[in-house]
């Protein structure tokens, strides 16, 4: 009836004018994105030089199983560096949870504070390189606490550390921070609480500060001794747009294995808006918007000038928004460091993929997930902390005893509400 | 007393028949539906006891129609108990009425216009341009409602999103208070459910008796014009038809409010329903069989004083 | 960009395009318009029911205490307070800048007459289980007000959210639903009351004298009962916000650079549960069998993403018990445990002493997308030998038949919590939404622990012991939880939902 016919008149018009992208930034064609759509073949050649079933598992954001598949060469130094960065934001989230348990816990019952509670928030701090005043804690903790801060500046721990489990798996993280060991014993795998005399029970706090130094030295050594330079291999699917970004990225200190911040000079060059001092999540979002703009037209103009294999890897690999995703990922570390968490919030809930929301996936890594946790927590969202945390435990079982940490914190943190529920 | 007298009591007396009726159907209906009012109050249960002698619930059925009919004959309907809470009945049927009115009466008007002249057109043609009519309004009004606003709604949509037309006020249907929005409500109520069908093969039929009528054929051999004729001699039949729409396009009008998001009587009586609130669904059907009742009533009187043979043969 | 000329067909078309409106349909600049399946029927917070009435109030009404962004409690209506040494004593000075729509300053008396009339039996507030714990409200002086509670409290503030009214809006000490205040209700919220629209939308506008002046001029809620269409008000723009988006336009959603998504309550999971007063459903074998000829993954697919669940928590719950074994769709489990419990099977159908096993299931109607999971449930029992009758009831045959009469075979349902996920109502013996019948001396056991513990550790295992217990026990077939968002048009500048009450920060929202 009469909608038929507006629809009619709609067809009878002129059809509309594709939107021109000339105004795409010139830098983001300089990224791997666009060597992979004009040359698909040295992407297939790469894949299929160094293990196709790897680089699966990595764009799906399996990095356990694709470390599996990648037993050396250049994939298996990219998983490296992808596990260290990981365990980094893992280790942020440990470092905030378990200061945020041994406040709240001593809180309600002082008596907790005779346990090894507050020294194991302390470690959990020292490890990711925050100074912590010691001089309140028992002498005994005092002294192997002390190693921590050591051992991250690479000095191998004393060989008679003596503290709350220190023979066992709290030790061997810390002489694996200090590099004189690239894994923990297997009795201290997965999530064995630690063997503690006292009662409760506890997970070593330093486990992913230890993983994430280990994983970046196994990157430093893979990428060095390999001798395949193609740096296709450290950009693929990964945090840094161009290869000049990759460059600046090396320039600093901390070296690859630290957490990568977005900000070479792909994205300085688009001339996105800042997100400003103040943790306001509307400059966030305009600053996610920029963003999109920019990179909707680009990825259009890149469709249209790519041949049918080139086009078909943009869109079946989805290559765009993971790729966004992956600079929103560093934008909310960013943020997270600077003390921004609903920023980083922000960035989170508009980097996350809803439609699998609770699975990982070319645009849900890992680190997703885990940064979500840490914004939570930093928001006082400590339930919703562990919603985060729930997609990572099957690739990632390690974590459920960061997971038994905040669950703890959770449960203290709601003892003196009432519970409400309903129906439907 | 005089026929064309009795003949306007009998229907008077027929008209509170059928109110009296109204009340008993509405009551039993809501009687036998599960649940009550209290149940829908989340405190509910501890309320139970205190609520149901306030409200009356604890009342057998007849008890209930009696106190009802009792409070009704002076002018008191309650008041809501869970859709408005403490506002008076009268007051809410009032308001939605008088909206429902604006859709009813014009739908009512539109249907006996276009049926009348397409009655006139159809006549002595092939049936088949009869069948394609009646096929053409047997749609559901809510699918007929439905797929106006959705094709309306998509183009707009689709033309906006194009940069072809600026906004129109009542986008997007029918979420918008507008004219547009009416119409359809009227359009789709003259036509769907058959409605046009039924009423343009009755004037149709009334349309051929009276040109095969001793006076269509004294006419015609007087060579007088047969159009008069027919046009005065049809608003009878006419009127009988307008009071036999009454009812159905009643029933119509609840979906119709329902599916353009019209808070009329019709939308009131579903939600009173659902929300078990007698009181406003009674008085919801108590005035809607007045309106069916008195649409009768008066078709009825009218035809009567119009047609005087009808007082004889119904006296 | 100005609208390029139509072409001639639809040049026809343009006066109808252009038909006049009655002048209440477009938005304000500054106004937000959000959908509700179903709008309140009062405005009174003492009442509440709804989480759409809860959301009103929000933007209309004020508590002494109120969450900041961080979730952290902080003074709203009141300005600070002392807690007496035995914690039982709290004086709260309210703030001086605080004043009622109608102009009028909020005083202690406000805050008294509002616990009193909570507290009051005759008002049957809906909230008064939030005051049971204060023993009394007396004012000081007009502008602090001393309250005593029942026992001593840790941290009291934590629970004065509830919302204050003004005295001098009431005739008395008691509230009633009934009165005149429900429909043109005075807060000191930021929002106030504009009009109580017949068609079931609430118009709120700014308060201008409130001290935190809202970016918002207008907030109007309109009630949209069909889904769907409330998805396409969103994409049409003629709605800024949705409260809950269905699962299936997520996608469509997601892709649409005008919305963004909003994560929005996910702690509720979905269950059948059985009628353990009516044979033979007070079998656990009949239950075990029952629970073994269900595929709850089969069930799950065509409705959208979720995670299947063996318990009363979801999955990130701290409470789950991940060593609960899910049960499995096995049919010959199945038969054999219908044989031990006396069945035979017969043709197509299981029978005892000539009754067949047959089930009737009811859900609510207004579950989303129960009707595809009731009639996949239908087929996959009818297909083991078990015709299954399916009910949907609206919500007032609901309350009678399910929650008043306990009257049903196994029906299908929802149940959402807050973030502290507390079950003791659902499976306690003495808990008042336990309407399955579930009595366990071990479940009350390990429930009265999880609520005394002052240990979180205790605590925890407590409530994983209790979902290992009624995975065994089986009053419910636990089927999963679904994910939840809010959606949001990207006009709506500097929005922060709060994850319970949705408005709580709207004051800094504008539009752009």
């Amino acid at each position: 009836m009469l909608g038929g016919l507006l629809w009619l008149a709609v067809g009878c018009g002129p059809a509309a004018e594709p939107t021109v992208a000339d105004g795409a930034p010139a830098a983001l064609d300089a990224g791997w994105i666009s060597q992979v759509v004009t040359a698909p073949a040295s992407f297939t050649a790469l894949v299929d030089r160094t293990g196709r079933e790897g680089w699966v598992l990595l764009h799906q954001g399996r990095l356990t199983q694709a470390a599996r598949a990648f037993p050396d060469g250049p994939g298996r130094a990219r998983i490296a560096l992808e596990q260290a960065w990981l365990s980094q934001d893992l280790a942020w989230l440990a470092a905030e949870a378990w200061p945020r348990l041994a406040d709240a816990w001593v809180a309600r019952d002082p008596a907790i504070a005779q346990g090894p509670l507050p020294a194991l928030a302390a470690a959990s701090l020292l490890a990711t390189g925050a100074p912590v005043d010691l001089s309140a804690l028992p002498a005994d903790d005092q002294a192997w606490l002390a190693a921590i801060p050591a051992a991250t500046a690479g000095q191998a721990p004393p060989a008679d550390l003596r503290g709350p489990d220190v023979d066992g798996c709290v030790a061997a993280a810390i002489a694996m921070l200090g590099g004189s060991a690239d894994d923990l014993p297997p009795a201290c795998a997965a999530d064995a609480p630690l063997r503690l005399d006292t009662a409760g029970s506890f997970y070593d706090p330093l486990r992913f500060a230890a993983r994430a130094a280990a994983a970046g030295r196994q990157a430093q050594r893979g990428s060095g001794s390999d001798g395949d330079s193609d740096p296709l291999a450290l950009l693929l699917f990964g945090p840094w747009w161009a290869p000049a970004d990759l460059d600046a990225a090396r320039q600093d200190p901390a070296g690859l294995g630290a957490a990568p911040a977005m900000d070479g000079p792909t994205l300085r060059a688009l001339a996105l808006p800042e997100a400003g001092a103040e943790d306001l999540p509307q400059a966030a979002r305009e600053r996610v918007r920029a963003l999109d703009r920019a990179l909707d037209d680009w990825e259009r103009a890149q469709a249209q000038a790519a041949d049918p294999d080139g086009a078909a890897l943009l869109t079946d690999l989805a290559l765009v928004p993971q790729a966004r995703g992956r600079v929103l990922l560093s934008w909310a570390r960013q943020a997270l460091a600077q003390d921004r968490p609903h920023q980083a919030t922000a960035y989170l809930m508009l980097a996350h993929d809803v439609e699998q929301a609770r699975e990982l996936g070319p645009r849900n890594p890992p680190s997703l997930f885990a940064l979500a946790a840490l914004a939570a927590l930093r928001t006082g969202r400590t339930r919703e902390a562990l919603d985060h945390l729930d997609p990572l435990l099957a690739e990632h079982p390690e974590v459920r005893a960061l997971a038994e940490t905040i669950g703890d914190l959770a449960v203290l943190e709601g003892m003196d509400r009432q519970g409400d529920s309903k129906e439907n | 007393m005089s026929t064309a007298l009795r003949a306007a009591l009998l229907r008077a007396l027929w008209f509170l028949a059928t109110l009296a009726g109204a009340v008993l159907l509405v009551q039993a209906l809501l009687h036998a539906a599960p649940g009550d009012p209290i149940d829908l109050l989340p405190n509910g249960a501890e309320l139970r006891p205190r609520l149901e002698v306030e409200w009356g619930l604890d009342r057998p059925l007849p008890a209930r129609v009696l106190r009802y009919l009792g409070a009704a004959a002076t002018g008191d309907l309650g008041t809501s108990l869970v859709v408005r809470p403490g506002t008076p009945v009268v007051e809410l049927v009032g308001a939605s009425a008088a909206r429902s009115a604006t859709i009813l009466f014009p739908a009512l008007l539109l249907g006996l216009g276009l049926s009348s002249a397409l009655a006139l057109w159809t006549r002595g043609r092939r049936p088949v341009a009869r069948l394609a009519l009646q096929l053409a309004t047997a749609a559901p009004v809510f699918l007929l409602a439905y797929l106006a606003v959705s094709g309306l709604n998509e183009a707009t949509w689709a033309l906006l999103q194009a940069d072809r037309i600026e906004r129109p006020a009542w986008f997007a249907l029918p979420d918008q208070p507008s004219l547009l929005r009416d119409a359809l409500a009227v359009t789709v109520l003259a036509l769907g459910s058959g409605a046009l069908g039924e009423t343009h093969a009755a004037i149709e039929e009334a349309v051929e008796r009276i040109l095969h009528s001793p006076f269509a054929t004294a006419a015609r051999a007087r060579g007088g014009g047969l159009v008069g004729v027919v046009l005065r001699n049809l608003l009878p039949p006419l009127l009988a038809v307008a009071g036999q729409r009454v009812a159905p396009t009643l029933g119509g009008l609840v979906i119709a409010e329902k599916v353009l998001l019209l808070n009329g009587a019709g939308a009131l009586l579903w939600q009173a329903c659902l929300q078990r609130d007698h009181p406003l669904a009674m008085g919801l059907g108590l005035a809607g069989a007045l309106v069916v009742a008195g649409g009768h009533l008066a078709t009825d009187l009218a035809r009567l004083a119009l047609d005087p043979r009808l007082r004889r043969v119904e006296a | 960009m100005h609208p390029r000329p139509l072409p001639s067909p639809a040049l026809l078309l343009l006066p109808l395009l252009g038909l006049p409106a009655l002048g209440l349909g477009m938005a304000w600049a500054d106004e937000l318009r959000y959908a509700e399946d179903q709008a309140p029927a009062i405005v009174n917070p003492l009442f509440a029911t709804t989480m759409s009435e809860a959301r009103v109030h929000e933007l209309i009404f004020e508590g002494l205490y109120t969450d900041d962004k961080d979730l952290a409690t902080r003074p709203d209506l009141a300005e600070s307070a002392q807690l007496s040494e035995d914690r039982r004593e709290m004086t709260i000075l309210l703030r001086s800048d605080a004043t009622w729509h109608d102009g009028r300053p909020v005083t202690a008396d406000d805050v008294v007459f509002t616990i009193r009339a909570m507290k009051d039996a005759a008002t049957a507030s809906t909230e008064q289980g939030r005051v049971d714990w204060i023993e009394s409200a007396t004012a000081v002086d007009p502008t602090s007000v001393r309250l005593r509670f029942v026992r001593p409290e840790a941290r009291p503030e934590d629970k004065l959210f509830f919302k204050i009214l003004p005295a001098h809006a009431f005739e008395g000490a008691t509230v009633k639903r009934t009165d005149p205040f429900r429909s043109r209700p005075i807060g000191s919220g930021p929002f106030r009351l504009e009009s109580f629209n017949e068609d079931g939308s609430i118009r709120m506008g700014r308060y201008e004298e409130h001290r935190d002046r809202a970016g918002l001029g207008t907030v109007t809620m309109r009630e949209v009962s069909d889904k769907n269409y409330q998805a396409k008000l969103l994409m049409y723009e003629s709605l800024e916000a949705l409260v809950r988006v269905l699962p299936r336009d997520l996608a469509v959603l997601q892709a649409n650079r005008k919305v963004e998504l909003y994560p929005y309550q996910t702690n509720s999971w979905w269950y059948l549960g059985f009628n353990l007063e009516r044979k033979p459903f007070d079998d656990a074998r009949v239950r075990g069998a029952i629970s073994r000829m269900i595929d709850v993954e089969a069930l799950l697919a065509p409705i959208g993403t979720g995670d299947t669940l063996t318990g009363p928590f979801v999955r990130s719950s701290p409470f789950y018990n991940h060593k609960v074994a899910p049960y499995v769709a096995d049919e010959a489990a199945a038969a054999a445990l219908l044989q031990e419990a006396g069945y035979t099977r017969s043709g197509d159908s299981w029978t005892k002493g000539g009754k067949p096993l047959t089930l009737r299931v009811s859900a609510h109607k207004s579950l989303e997308s129960a009707q595809e999971v009731v009639i996949n449930l239908q087929s996959q029992l009818q297909g083991q030998g078990i015709p299954v009758t399916v009910d949907f009831l609206d919500e007032a045959a609901w309350r009678s038949a399910i929650w008043r009469q306990q009257d049903y075979d196994l029906i299908l349902s929802q149940w959402s919590f807050d973030r502290n996920e507390d079950v003791r109502e659902q499976f306690h013996s003495q808990g008042s939404r336990n309407f399955t019948g579930y009595q366990s001396a071990e479940a009350d056991r390990l429930l009265d622990l999880a609520r005394d513990s002052l240990d979180p550790q205790e605590k925890k295992q407590a409530l994983r012991d209790l979902h290992a217990r009624v995975h065994d026990d089986m009053p419910m077939v636990f089927l999963w939880t679904l994910d939840s968002y809010s959606a949001m048009a990207v006009d709506v500048r500097n929005v922060v939902i709060h994850p319970f009450y949705f408005f709580t920060w709207a004051t800094d929202w504008s539009m752009q």
